[in-house]
């Protein structure tokens, strides 16, 4: 049982950084909007799509 | 028609004329060439908005663009261009170096996608720092650089991609709210990781064959992991329990409160002594459970808010004052009486004042929730909130701000709002009795085991103060409530007041306003007749073509009937209708009796039919245009009767118009050409004997959707009539009320079960621990069991939403 002495002061930094990262995360708003974020990585691949067309454009525009 | 190389361009946008097309519009006298129906109507609107003189001087300079529209029309635009104003911007720019900071509310998204393609736009912009779309309470948060864009173009940018995009003040309210969100995730995030700590340990402690060090180290650490929670997690409760002591009263964060804090003190006794039981785990899974059912109500009633704040964006802000040398742009809040004032079509009439142009058509369904706009002559009073419809109109200012009978109506209501909380009382009181009757027998059973065994006197209080600890009696109504809310968001029904859940069910008396909740607040073609069915499309193109010229609201059904075609020498007869020729052949568009002038007897088969149309010889077509009845109307009251619930109906409205949409649905009484004080009245009265439910919308319904026992709005109805309600039905259907029964009912059903057992559960362990048969570890867990199954039955309420929902699909 002499793991105990080694493993609950571990759990216990453990849940002091949980405690930290969950404040630092509500500072900084990331819980202001749940419904958005999720979407993001099925976004990424028109993203790419959009940006290259706004090249194509702009090389057509100096190609005039 | 002979038409010389010139002239076969368009006259409005200078691109050539297509064959076959021989469409003209009459500028300054003189037919103009058009080359489409689009710039023909453009063109239209520019001669009848009296702006002709746009055409003589916008520039031809080939290289530019062409300018479309006069200025006067792009109102948005400028109206943009007035947000760059530094003076205006103070409102709601955080400047900082040179980077300025503002949020924007935003009309029309509906999605994340929607948040993407915002935040794709504005980055493309040169001179934008950040931009962060919040897709929850659509809003937008931009930062840019001050000296290479401007407010404007980042609001023109968003209104390219389709969405409209309006500066926007932080309301104080909404910002104590956002703080009291977050403290919630704080705490519960503490409460939560801290069970999960504690209920591991508390599971070896479960064993019987551990040794007494490890206990006793288990116990420190439970001690170490529940003290946060009881510190920091539970500070609400306690601030809640001690502001009702202060108040003399008790509610239920009295006894969560006392049950806390005598588990804790119990467990750290027990654990510094070395002695008895402990229940951390129960304090910290006590303090979860609590801190979300809170934290979802909060969410649900923020969310109603930001709603609502989103609408009172700055338009009306800016107004435009009449000097010497012309007009000039200043503050509403800085205008004052004996000023006259400029107001463009689509604007909103910002003050009180006294109409100084010949006539204007106004929109007050703001004011008095009828949809259909008012003709007001010189020297008739005008309010702020009205929308003017037509003609750019003069106001001499006579009231501003708090003065104006707009802020009157609200102040009303707020006094209605102070009334209300029987319902709160009515809870406050049992739940005191409740903590009476716990403290009473707790202090009996001390006394009496103090003369039996002085010894198990305070573990035997403790075993009583768990068992009867009111943690399921607590758990009972917020879960099965906060499930019913979620439920009801899913269906696209927001609460304002979670009580309205209570009052529901006890509905025996249904009151709705007329315009905008069983009609849905805008005219269309009802009904129509023609002499010959064959000549249907040209008997609508030459209605739509009349009616293109005229600026009665009952036209603009038939503008978007057909396409238009030219007439000469027209004519209107204000009030009656409109006369014309069409390729020779003299018409008239109008009122029954305005037709009859000419064709005196002749009559229309189509009862009540409000427009017709006739040629030299007699009537070709007749219409019934009306607001029309909401289509699920009829079957949403058939539905209450059923249930046997009386129906009435409020309106502002005329007594015939009242009646009649009245007898179509079957609703049982009528009163009609109702002020909104006659509303309150009739109200109060029927509230003596019934429990009365308010549907309605429009300012001058707020006063009475605060006065009912429940109140529902819909959200195309006036901002402020959200806020006065207790539930907003966003999906714009009726049938959203009768969800709202039935959901109402089954949380009912839910909370009866949920009391039955905690109170069968706590009647039955109470005695058992008063006379020593239960220790308090068998106390707790029972307690925790207890709440458990409460909380299982009130997630059934979310469990069934989604198995209906997929039936309904």
């Amino acid at each position: 049982m002499e793991f105990l002495h080694i493993m609950v002061p571990v759990a216990v930094i453990i849940v002091i950084a949980l405690v930290i990262i969950l404040f630092w995360a509500v500072r900084t708003g990331q819980f202001d909007d749940l419904e958005r974020q999720g979407f993001n990585i099925l976004m990424d691949e028109e993203q790419k799509k959009a940006k290259s067309k706004a090249q194509n454009k702009n090389t057509e525009g100096s190609k005039q | 028609m002979s038409n010389t190389a010139a002239q076969s361009a368009c006259f409005h946008c200078h691109q050539p004329i297509p064959r076959g097309v021989e469409l003209s519009v009459e500028i300054n006298d003189e037919a103009q060439p058009m080359c489409c129906y689009g710039c023909q109507a453009v063109a239209q609107t520019i001669v009848d908005q009296g702006l002709t003189h746009f055409y003589k001087f916008r520039t031809l300079d080939a290289n530019a663009e062409l300018p479309l529209l006069p200025e006067e029309l792009s109102a948005l635009d400028q109206q943009w261009q007035d947000y760059d104003d530094p003076q205006i911007q103070q409102e709601f720019v955080r400047a900082n170096n040179g980077h300025n900071e503002a949020t924007l509310a935003i009309e029309g998204m509906t999605c994340a996608a929607c948040a993407w393609l915002i935040e794709r736009q504005l980055l493309q912009l040169k001179g934008l720092e950040k931009v962060v779309v919040n897709a929850a309470n659509e809003r937008v948060n931009v930062q840019w650089q001050a000296d290479t864009l401007s407010l404007s173009s980042v609001i023109r940018a968003i209104h390219k991609v389709g969405y409209k995009a309006l500066p926007f003040q932080h309301a104080d309210l909404e910002e104590r709210y956002e703080k009291q969100r977050k403290s919630y995730i704080r705490r519960l995030g503490v409460a939560g990781i801290a069970s999960m700590q504690t209920m591991m340990v508390a599971f070896g402690l479960y064993y019987e064959d551990i040794d007494e060090a490890h206990r006793l180290y288990f116990w420190w650490v439970s001690l170490l992991f529940s003290a946060p929670v009881f510190v920091y997690s539970c500070e609400p409760f306690f601030r809640n329990a001690l502001r009702a002591l202060k108040a003399r009263t008790l509610n239920m964060d009295v006894p969560v409160s006392l049950a806390i804090i005598f588990a804790f003190f119990a467990s750290l006794y027990a654990t510094i002594y070395d002695t008895g039981e402990v229940y951390y785990e129960c304090v910290t899974m006590f303090a979860f459970f609590l801190l979300s059912g809170r934290y979802l109500e909060l969410l649900a009633r923020q969310k109603a808010m930001t709603n609502a704040a989103n609408l009172m964006k700055l338009i009306p802000a800016i107004a435009e004052r009449e000097t010497e040398q012309g007009f000039e742009k200043v503050m509403v809040k800085n205008l004052q009486p004996g000023d006259r004032i400029h107001v463009r079509p689509g604007e909103v009439v910002p003050v009180d004042g006294v109409l100084d142009s010949e006539r204007a058509w106004l929109n007050e369904a703001q004011l008095t929730g009828e949809s259909r706009p008012v003709v007001k002559a010189k020297q008739q009073d005008v309010y702020a909130g009205s929308i003017n419809q037509e003609h750019p109109i003069v106001i001499d200012v006579t009231h501003t701000q708090q003065n104006t009978l707009l802020a009157g109506i609200i102040h009303l209501q707020d006094h209605a709002l102070g009334q209300k909380p029987r319902i709160v009382q009515f809870a406050d009181s049992v739940s005191k009795y409740f903590v009476l009757g716990t403290l009473l027998i707790a202090s009996a059973t001390y006394i009496g085991w103090y003369f039996v065994d002085p010894d198990r006197a305070f573990w035997i209080v403790l075993a009583v103060l768990v068992a009867t600890c009111p943690c399921a009696l607590s758990l009972a109504a917020p879960t099965a409530m906060s499930g019913a809310v979620s439920r009801l968001n899913r269906a696209g029904i927001l609460l304002k007041q979670a009580n309205v859940l209570e009052a529901m069910p006890t509905i025996d008396t249904v009151c709705f306003d007329k315009t905008g909740t069983l009609t849905q607040g805008h005219f269309s073609i009802l009904e129509h007749w023609h002499h010959d069915p064959k000549q249907q499309a040209a008997n609508e193109v030459i209605a739509a073509s009349f009616e293109q010229r005229s600026e009665h609201p009952i036209a603009k059904p038939f503008r978007e009937l057909a396409a238009t075609t030219a007439i000469t020498n027209l004519s209107n007869t204000a009030g009656a209708g409109l006369e014309g020729e069409i390729n020779g052949k003299t018409w008239r568009l109008g009122s029954l009796a305005f037709i009859q002038q000419w064709h005196p007897h002749r009559s229309v088969p189509l009862a009540e039919a409000n427009v017709v149309l006739a040629d030299e010889h007699e009537i070709v077509a007749a219409w019934r245009v009306d607001d029309a009845i909401r289509s699920d109307a009829k079957q949403v009251i058939d539905w209450l009767h059923k249930r046997g619930i009386r129906t009435l109906m409020l309106s502002g409205d005329s007594n015939v118009r009242a009646q009649h949409v009245a007898t179509k649905l079957g609703i049982q009484q009528v009163h009609a050409q109702l002020s909104p004080a006659d509303k309150l009245n009739i109200l109060k009265s029927l509230q003596d004997k019934n429990q009365v439910l308010m549907v309605g919308d429009g300012i001058n319904d707020a006063p009475v959707l605060a006065q009912a026992n429940a109140s529902v709005t819909f959200a195309s109805g006036s901002d402020l009539a959200q806020a006065g309600s207790d539930a907003v039905i966003l999906s714009g259907q009726l049938k959203g009320l009768q969800y709202l029964f039935t959901t109402a009912h089954k949380a009912r059903a839910i909370i009866r079960q949920n009391f039955t057992w905690a109170l069968g559960y706590n009647g039955v362990i109470l005695p058992l621990a008063v006379f020593g048969f239960i220790g308090p570890l068998w106390a707790m867990l029972g307690m925790s069991m207890s709440s458990v199954i409460v909380m299982t039955n009130s997630l059934r309420l979310m469990r069934t939403i989604d198995s209906r929902s997929f039936d309904q699909e």
